[in-house]
């Protein structure tokens, strides 16, 4: 109902939208058909039609009169065109075309489309301080960790003394070019495995996290030790939470 | 009345169209014959003539480029047969709101090869029975016709439909039809002469009985010479006359006698060959 009441409403114009369009023809066709059908009302400046979401099924045609696009409209309306009855009425503003015509024409939808592309960058942009906000402060956790371990060679002799069982393991002792990838195929083959991270700043260590610490127990028992290379015995302890 | 000449076409605005055509737009000029197209030189993707008073769609000349004609509000009645030959990449062709009556006026489009779009409304041909299959069956090539996709099913209930010669017979006979009131007046004409003819002779045989009124005898004869109303009959009854007067001379008894019956028998003759004149008349006019 409302939809009936606002037909009417709207103004003639030069130019006349249609839905209920089939939406199955290709649209260089339908607008060929659009151009075949409408030119007996008279002259046609412009078919306009895509295939977005928003605009399938509906199309423009620009009249160079006004009077021919109120022939169209009270003659072709319910039309069968492709077995679909058209729907017409007036366009709600005025097309390019005429407006660039007669000297109206102001250039809005290009600055609009130009405020959004900036926008969209800015978000980047922050998405990208946000990611790397977060690895200075994980690597400073742990930054310490090598300085205690080394002072006291007490210390280095019973490593699993200072930390608690935890889920995540912390290796040391890493040779220099070693990568995630090579670290995950060691740690892959013991259950419970979920991911491998390392520290771009700190080579040399990294961290293993397991799914509880009955899992890490048992990697890190069966891997104490050992050798990627023959200088560089892995030091494997539980990290700090 | 405008003609289309060289000078038309060149003063006319060709551009770019809404669907990206080179168009030649001829709209809107009144012209009555398509002529000089050669003068487009094979430029033009579209031609539009909407909106003019052409009957006849000819005298086209070779034109390669061609591929849409827009013929909307004319008075387009025939098509040349031949024009195929002239449009060989014709694809378009809108004949909106023209003057198409009888399906057989449409078999000249066979002969456009790639001819896959055709508009025929507001024609009269679009209320004839089994239009749209009839021209489905005609139109090898077509796609789209009237704005609805021409499907696979239509062109085989076409091609069913016109394989018995039956059909086509009776679609060759409906422009005889238009023929047959011309027939019926031939003949009414023939027989109206036939009508006609009695009335000289009836005059003729009214004079002859004024002349020869002058007994009883001669007023019963006029009597039957009235009602067969013919000319064997009045030579007949003159000669039996003369041969009564020439006996009553004789005043012979028995000669009375013979001459009487004699006359009885020639009489009866006479009424017979009466009957098959009326035969013989009868029989050409029920023919």
């Amino acid at each position: 109902m409302s939809e009936v009441n606002a037909t009417p409403e709207i103004p003639q114009n030069n130019t006349i939208y249609i839905n209920n369009l089939n939406e199955k023809i290709k649209i260089d066709e339908l607008k060929k058909s659009l151009n075949a059908v409408f030119t007996q009302f008279g002259k046609i400046l412009e078919v306009l039609a895509f295939k977005t979401l928003k605009h399938k099924g509906q199309a423009w045609v620009v009249f160079e009169d006004a009077s021919s696009a109120s022939n169209a409209l009270r003659q072709m309306q319910g039309f069968p065109f492709y077995d679909k009855p058209m729907r017409i009425q007036y366009a709600k503003t005025k097309s390019d075309i005429i407006a660039k015509a007669d000297g109206t024409f102001v250039p809005r939808e290009k600055r609009k489309r130009h405020d959004e592309k900036a926008k969209k960058r800015k978000d980047q942009h922050d998405s990208n301080l946000a990611g790397m906000g977060l690895n200075p402060a994980y690597a400073g956790a742990y930054g310490a960790a090598p300085a205690i371990a080394y002072p006291g060679g007490a210390k280095s002799m019973v490593p699993e003394a200072p930390a608690p069982p935890n889920n995540i393991l912390f290796i040391q002792n890493l040779p220099n070019d070693s990568t995630p990838m090579m670290l995950q195929m060691l740690f892959l083959q013991y259950p419970g495995f979920k991911e491998v991270r390392m520290v771009e700043t700190k080579p040399g260590i990294a961290f293993v996290e397991y799914g509880d610490e009955m899992q890490s127990t048992v990697a890190m028992q069966t891997l104490q030790g050992f050798k990627i290379t023959p200088q560089n015995p892995m030091l494997i302890t539980y990290a700090k939470k | 009345m405008v003609r289309l000449t060289a000078d038309l076409i060149w003063k006319s605005p060709h551009f770019f169209n809404a669907i990206k055509e080179r168009e030649l737009d001829l709209r809107g000029n009144k012209i009555a014959v398509i002529e000089n197209l050669g003068a487009t030189e094979d430029q033009f993707d579209t031609i539009d003539l909407s909106d003019n008073e052409i009957v006849k769609l000819e005298n086209v000349p070779y034109l390669n480029r061609l591929g849409t004609m827009l013929i909307n509000n004319n008075r387009i009645t025939r098509i040349n047969p031949n024009i195929g030959e002239f449009l060989p990449n014709l694809h378009t062709l809108v004949l909106t709101n023209n003057r198409i009556v009888n399906l057989v006026e449409i078999d000249p489009l066979a002969s456009l090869p790639k001819l896959h779009f055709l508009s025929l409304l507001d024609n009269n041909i679009t209320k004839k029975p089994n239009y749209r299959l009839y021209v489905i069956n005609k139109l090898k090539s077509l796609r789209v016709l009237d704005f609805k996709k021409v499907k696979n099913k239509e062109r085989l209930e076409a091609k069913n439909l016109f394989s018995s010669k039956e059909v086509i017979e009776e679609i060759q006979r409906t422009p005889t039809k238009s023929e047959t009131p011309n027939v019926s007046e031939v003949i009414e004409e023939q027989q109206m002469p036939k009508v006609v003819a009695p009335t000289p002779e009836q005059i003729i045989a009214i004079k002859a009985a004024i002349v020869n009124s002058q007994t009883l005898e001669e007023v019963a004869r006029l009597e039957k010479a009235l009602k067969s109303g013919q000319l064997p009959a009045d030579l007949l009854l003159d000669n039996v006359d003369e041969k009564h007067e020439d006996m009553i001379h004789d005043d012979r008894g028995q000669a009375d006698g013979e001459s009487n019956d004699t006359q009885e028998q020639r009489n009866t003759d006479s009424a017979s060959m009466e009957q098959v004149y009326g035969h013989i008349d009868m029989c050409p006019s029920k023919h």
